[in-house]
């Protein structure tokens, strides 16, 4: 079963690696876009306002404040989590992943409820029930991930000396043999793995394409009033 | 092989930022909200998330990495649908204004037209018929020449060379004559001497070809009026159509090759500021409640949204409305995009969208500010139940005048 997890996430991971890098050639091969107009040149502060206005979902939030709230709440709780899984992946483990403890234990109630909030928001109370099948896929991934990681940690607890090796094993490129004896922590890994596999474009575009939107919002009025 | 790869790929007429812009979709759905097309047909399988999911999908099967190492293939049925979709779009922009990540649809849709166009799947209906009747006529509805200026006043005089010019386009001079008029008036009022291109070469700017893909003639045509104008020592090109407006300021220099030798002014911009110095003003009192409406290619497009507003809050005794969704976030009235001609029901029934609200909120007159919107709303009022006199602004300035 290690084996076959170690492959797996090998496979996950080139399947990745190489979509990325295609993607950037593909990118990298097309045109630049060509303005019509010159545009004055942006300062430190605009840079400043891009990233609040990135993490912090200001345009999401100005679309739709109900759903922003589950979806800020969404995207802070499942950075936490990642951060706070570091533990399993770093040796030693450095003082500020320890000191996620208390936050990650309540980002990781956070995180269930916000992905339920986000779907009752989507299918229930918005006029308009939008979702595409793609994300619909996802959110269920990523709640299955995060019901099965709180199950582990909160009623069976899995042996973290065996997850630890076996997770390192994997990342060190020598991969043990065994898998963890624990069932649920192999559906949680393989959930992992197929979330990684159809992890969404818009994680790396969308910062890129709000940069150049927020550009844009400021030279609008330069077009005729410049 | 480089060369099939090539029209296959799907990824040729968009620009580096455009493909970031396809990757970076949530497919959250809020924009379908703002889209006019969805108020009309509420079919989601044609809204701009979808628009973009099929376009991925198109992408990834002929130059994803699967499709390179395994050879892959369009769904035909799934082109066909998209193409039906895109076309059908009246490119107002409100979703890409309402886009969480803020996408540029009103330049996107376009290019994705542009690029059915290179396969031969578009555009659809008369729009295919626009380049050879603009080549011929000089402008996208068939009509001669001789007949664009018909309407000017007959008092007026031109002068061989001027600061000013004015380009009253071929919506405004063949479909929406009291408008252009009604600029003309408004002009001569001001006193500001403008000079015009003769009607042989005042030809189409280019928007109809440019947002329906065919962009073959845009040089030819961008190069004759730009040479025209300034050929005249024109300084300032005034215009009040706003998608000659967005094709001039945005695209003109594009397919000229370069910065214009002239600005360009939406004529309400022109007017607001008469208005402000001094050189214009309205006398006569108007007790009316208007209504205004923020064509798409005027606001979201150049940013054009506080002057029209200027100017009728400069009229004694208007009392100004507003409609729900307005500035950036106005609602389309149907007319955009080269749509109206092909899915006319659709663009009436947005048109009527415009006219009810205006009619719930008892304006006494719905006020517009472009030709395409004034030629359809018109169009959606005929033989409707609710009636709101439509009433272009420089056709009204002009009346007070």
């Amino acid at each position: 079963m290690g084996w076959l997890l170690a492959a797996l996430t090998y496979i996950a991971l080139a399947a990745f690696l190489l979509r990325v890098a295609w993607r950037f050639v593909l990118l990298i091969r097309a045109k630049k876009e060509e303005p019509g107009m010159s545009m004055p040149h942006k300062g430190p502060l605009f840079a400043l306002g891009t990233v609040l206005e990135i993490l912090f979902l200001a345009r999401l939030f100005r679309a739709n404040p109900r759903l922003w709230l589950g979806e800020w709440l969404f995207h802070a709780s499942f950075i936490v989590l990642i951060l706070w899984h570091l533990r399993f992946l770093i040796e030693p483990v450095p003082l500020w992943v320890w000191r996620l403890h208390t936050v990650g234990k309540i980002a990781s109630y956070i995180f269930l409820f916000s992905i339920l909030y986000i779907l009752f928001i989507r299918l229930v109370v918005e006029r308009n029930k939008y979702i595409s099948r793609n994300n619909l896929f996802l959110l269920i991934v990523i709640f299955l991930i995060g019901l099965t990681g709180f199950t582990i940690r909160n009623f069976y607890p899995a042996d973290l000396v065996q997850i630890k090796e076996f997770v390192g094993g994997i990342f060190c490129l020598t991969p043990l043999g065994g898998a963890p004896r624990s069932n649920l922590f192999i559906i949680h890994f393989i959930l992992v793995l197929l979330f990684f596999a159809n992890l969404p474009s818009h994680i790396f575009a969308a910062p890129l394409a709000i940069t150049e939107a927020r550009k844009r919002d400021t030279e609008l009025r330069s077009i005729l009033h410049g | 092989m480089a060369k099939s790869r090539e029209k296959e790929s799907f990824s040729r007429c968009l620009s580096r930022e455009q493909l970031v812009e396809l990757d970076a979709c949530t497919q959250c759905g809020e924009c379908i909200k703002y889209c006019p097309v969805q108020d009309v047909t509420g079919n989601t399988a044609v809204s701009p998330p979808e628009k973009i999911r099929m376009y991925r999908e198109f992408i990834k099967s002929t130059e994803g990495l699967k499709a390179l190492l395994l050879g892959g293939e369009v769904d035909p049925k799934l082109l066909q649908e998209f193409t039906k979709a895109i076309f059908e779009c009246t490119t107002c922009g409100a979703c890409g204004d309402i886009c969480t990540v803020g996408i540029e649809t009103q330049r996107l849709w376009p290019m994705m037209r542009k690029e059915m166009v290179r396969r031969g799947l578009g555009p659809i209906g008369p729009q295919a018929r626009m380049p050879g009747i603009v080549e011929k006529t000089g402008n996208p509805y068939d009509k001669p020449a001789g007949e664009r200026f018909t309407w000017l006043p007959e008092d007026l005089t031109l002068p061989e060379r001027a600061e000013y010019a004015y380009y009253a386009g071929c919506t405004g001079a063949y479909e929406a004559i009291p408008m252009v008029r009604g600029d003309v008036l408004v002009l001569q009022a001001i006193g500001e001497p403008f000079t015009m291109l003769s009607a042989e070469d005042e030809v189409c700017c280019g928007f109809p070809l440019f947002i329906t893909g065919q962009h073959d003639l845009l040089s030819k045509l961008v190069k004759k009026l730009v040479e025209g104008y300034a050929g005249k020592g024109v300084k300032t090109l005034l215009c009040s159509c706003p998608c000659c407006v967005n094709m001039m300021a945005r695209d003109w220099p594009l397919f000229y090759g370069g910065a214009l030798p002239f600005k360009i002014m939406h004529i309400t911009q022109f007017v607001s500021e008469a208005i402000r110095k001094g050189r214009l003003r309205v006398k006569k009192e108007y007790p009316e409640r208007l209504i205004y409406h923020d064509p798409c290619y005027l606001s979201r497009g150049v940013g054009v949204i506080e002057e029209p507003r200027a100017i009728l809050k400069s009229i004694p005794g208007v009392r100004l409305l507003e409609f729900e969704r307005k500035g950036l976030k106005s609602r389309c009235c149907g007319a955009g995009g080269a749509a109206r001609k092909v899915f006319h029901e659709n663009a009436i029934a947005m048109g009527r969208l415009t006219i009810d609200e205006a009619w719930q909120k008892k304006a006494d007159k719905l006020i517009l500010s472009c030709p395409a919107c004034y030629s359809k709303v018109n169009e959606a009022s005929f033989e409707y139940d609710k009636q709101v006199p439509i009433v272009d602004i420089m056709e009204l300035l002009a009346g007070l005048l």
